[in-house]
């Protein structure tokens, strides 16, 4: 373990690599910020660079890249109020709220508090906890993941602030718009109307962005106010104080825990995560009601759940040789195209570079703590200085151009248009938007796991009771949904 | 003009019902016939969200609007912005991702209250150059190429980094 440590520490301070590891980082915050881009299409951009560098600097771009893309997606959440990646969707519920209050300094600094706690928590799991994690992950089978999927469309109640019902709807909403495009077990297609680009399915970039960013942009139109009018004190970002760490510290622990857990499951990402945690800190807190109002554990809940996945996302990859998520997936690739092949093997024979990258992920969690910060003044100061006249176009270009680049197609455009009308209307008649996005990235793994589990027991839903890891996902899933009513005093 | 609370929310409930019935219709008339189980049909599934969709519309339909539930206003401005974004769509593959593109922010940029037309000009030229250079020339995306007006060959020709990118 010490020799593994002293040789992962020789890797990672080298010039070269603390050099790429700032750069990846930096890079990873911008385009975490810039809206609907997020670190998945960097890490792909940047992937033939990593072939002509060592397969440990390579890797350690890659998951840079993550690590500062999860935060920066924060940033836009809190300042903007439009997430600038899916992962941070759920953010948006009490940074910007936070941010309206005339606080947006103070959000900010949650978020890259709650995203540097989760990041090095997860990595420090990582370190010790990683076979016994993987173990566990790897007894998952499809009942598990459909009752994973199901706990975490049940956060919908802890989002739904006012109405359940139009909660529900939101995330039928979302669930239907997932099952549009070709049926992965039968190969039909469902409600694509004959046309050829619907038959992939409706991809997430268009409708987040169409709800969020250009429904914001036909807001404008009516109400001339695009983002709120900050005052130079609200402008300044501010870490939390010790004593506000110490008081959510509750907070940051319970999120970064969800976080490494179900990073450590392949296939559930970052989104899930922010969504468990946020209706997890919602079902313990004191003072449930105030969430959604701009509360400091809402933030960080979400935000070091999601950075936690980045840990957790390394397990089932280093230990088994599965990805964790989409972006472990290209992480491989490089390995692979290096001659390595993640596995059992390599993680017991691979130690020294294993602990480098987790000891230049830290550094890249450090880094992002001041990187965040300046960033966020930047963009702070960036957007008090711009005229309306400005942002509005650049708000509405951002959103296409981000859309566009996800299939270089026209229909992604037209789908977010449709969307941006949908958001506005659904905002008006107070309808959340946020579980449509849960939906659609829950929506497969729902289904496909509900499926194949009806599938091996010949309908039978007992299925769903009878395996211990699905019982108990189940149950927790029970008591994340009926514990707000069992909470509530009698009037 | 403005329309009001109580019935957005109705109108909004009663799309909502004909969507979902419009919906359920469309999965009940598959283009090929599926299996009867829930591994083989595919419509199973997408049904029974549609029926859930169509409870809860009708429930909302039902209920009373809630206090502070928004009106619009201004729907002509709403629904002039809304053709800016649905026109550039449409020309887009005619004029081409650059002058299209100039055009829209331009507009857009004019539309957000910007009255100096040099300076409403500006901010479209501005934003398609940075988008040029970011996702063309950067990240290679490949945007659409007019067929009126080709800009797009005479910049792809004269593309000011070349293959720097291309690993």
């Amino acid at each position: 373990m010490f020799d593994a440590l002293i040789g992962g520490c020789g890797i990672v301070f080298t010039p070269l690599n603390l050099l790429i590891i700032f750069f990846a980082t930096t890079l990873g915050v911008i385009i975490g910020i810039a809206p609907g881009i997020g670190p998945f299409m960097a890490v792909v951009v940047l992937l033939p660079f990593t072939f002509n560098i060592p397969a440990e600097s390579g890797m350690l771009a890659l998951m840079s890249i993550f690590v500062g893309g999860a935060m920066g997606g924060g940033i836009t959440s809190a300042i903007l109020g439009i997430p600038g990646t899916p992962m941070a969707t759920a953010t948006v519920f009490d940074a910007y709220p936070m941010s309206k209050k005339g606080q947006a300094g103070k959000a900010v600094g949650f978020v890259v508090t709650g995203s540097f706690f989760g990041g090095v928590f997860s990595l420090v799991v990582c370190i010790f906890t990683a076979p016994l994690l993987a173990r566990v992950a790897l007894a998952f089978g499809p009942p598990e993941y459909a009752g994973l999927a199901l706990m975490g469309l049940s956060a919908v109640i802890a989002l739904s602030q006012e109405s359940v019902v139009k909660g529900i709807i939101s995330l039928l909403i979302g669930l239907f718009l997932a099952a549009v495009g070709t049926d992965e077990a039968t190969a039909d297609l469902r409600f694509t109307f004959g046309m050829m680009q619907l038959t992939k399915g409706i991809d997430i970039v268009p409708v987040l962005l169409g709800l969020f960013s250009i429904s914001k942009v036909l807001e404008f139109m009516e109400e001339r106010l695009m983002v709120i009018q900050y005052d130079e004190k609200a402008l300044i970002p501010r870490y939390p104080s010790r004593k506000e760490i110490w008081k959510y510290k509750g907070a940051y622990l319970r999120a970064s825990v969800i976080g490494t857990i179900i990073g450590a499951i392949p296939g559930v990402g970052s989104v899930q995560a922010a969504f468990i945690a946020y209706a997890e800190a919602k079902r313990v807190s004191k003072h449930p009601e105030l969430f959604g109002t701009g509360i400091p554990e809402g933030i960080i809940s979400c935000e070091s759940a999601d950075n936690a996945v980045s840990g957790g996302a390394l397990i089932p990859m280093l230990t088994l040789g599965i990805p964790g998520d989409a972006i472990t997936a290209i992480v491989m690739a490089t390995l692979f195209v290096h001659g390595l092949t993640p596995g059992p093997h390599f993680f017991q024979t691979q130690t020294v570079m294993i602990t480098a990258l987790y000891i230049g992920m830290i550094i890249s969690n450090f880094l992002m703590l001041f990187l965040g910060m300046y960033g966020a003044r930047l963009v702070m100061g960036m957007i008090a200085r711009t005229k309306e006249s400005v942002l509005i176009p650049g708000v509405a270009l951002i959103s296409m151009l981000a859309t566009y680049c996800v299939s270089a197609s026209l229909t992604d455009v037209w789908i977010m248009w449709v969307f941006g009308v949908v958001g506005y209307f659904l905002v008006k008649v107070k309808i959340p938007l946020s579980p449509i996005i849960l939906a659609i990235i829950l929506g497969p793994l729902f289904e496909g796991s509900l499926r194949r589990s009806l599938s091996i027991s010949d309908g039978d839903f007992t299925i769903f009771i009878t395996r211990p890891y699905s019982a108990l996902i189940l149950a927790l899933t029970v008591l994340l949904i009926v514990w707000p009513y069992l909470r509530k005093k009698p009037t | 003009m403005i329309f009001r609370a109580k019935n957005l929310n109705r109108a909004v409930a009663a799309f909502l019902v004909f969507f979902s019935l419009f919906m359920l219709w469309v999965a009940y008339h598959p283009e090929r016939p599926s299996g009867k189980t829930w591994a083989t049909d595919a419509m199973v599934y997408p049904k029974g969200i549609l029926f859930l969709l169509l409870i809860s519309s009708v429930i909302l339909f039902l209920q009373r609007a809630e206090k502070g539930e928004g009106k619009i206003e201004k729907i002509p401005s709403l629904l002039a912005i809304y053709a800016i974004f649905i026109g550039y769509s449409l020309l887009l593959p005619h004029l081409g991702f650059l002058l299209g593109t100039f055009l829209w922010v331009s507009l857009m940029a004019w539309m957000a209250g910007e009255k100096r037309v040099w300076m409403a000009i500006l901010i479209g030229f501005l934003g398609t150059m940075t988008s040029y250079l970011v996702f063309w020339v950067v990240l290679r995306v490949p945007f659409p190429e007019g067929k009126i007006i080709g800009l797009e060959r005479f910049f792809g020709k004269a593309n000011p980094i070349g293959s720097f990118f291309d690993v």
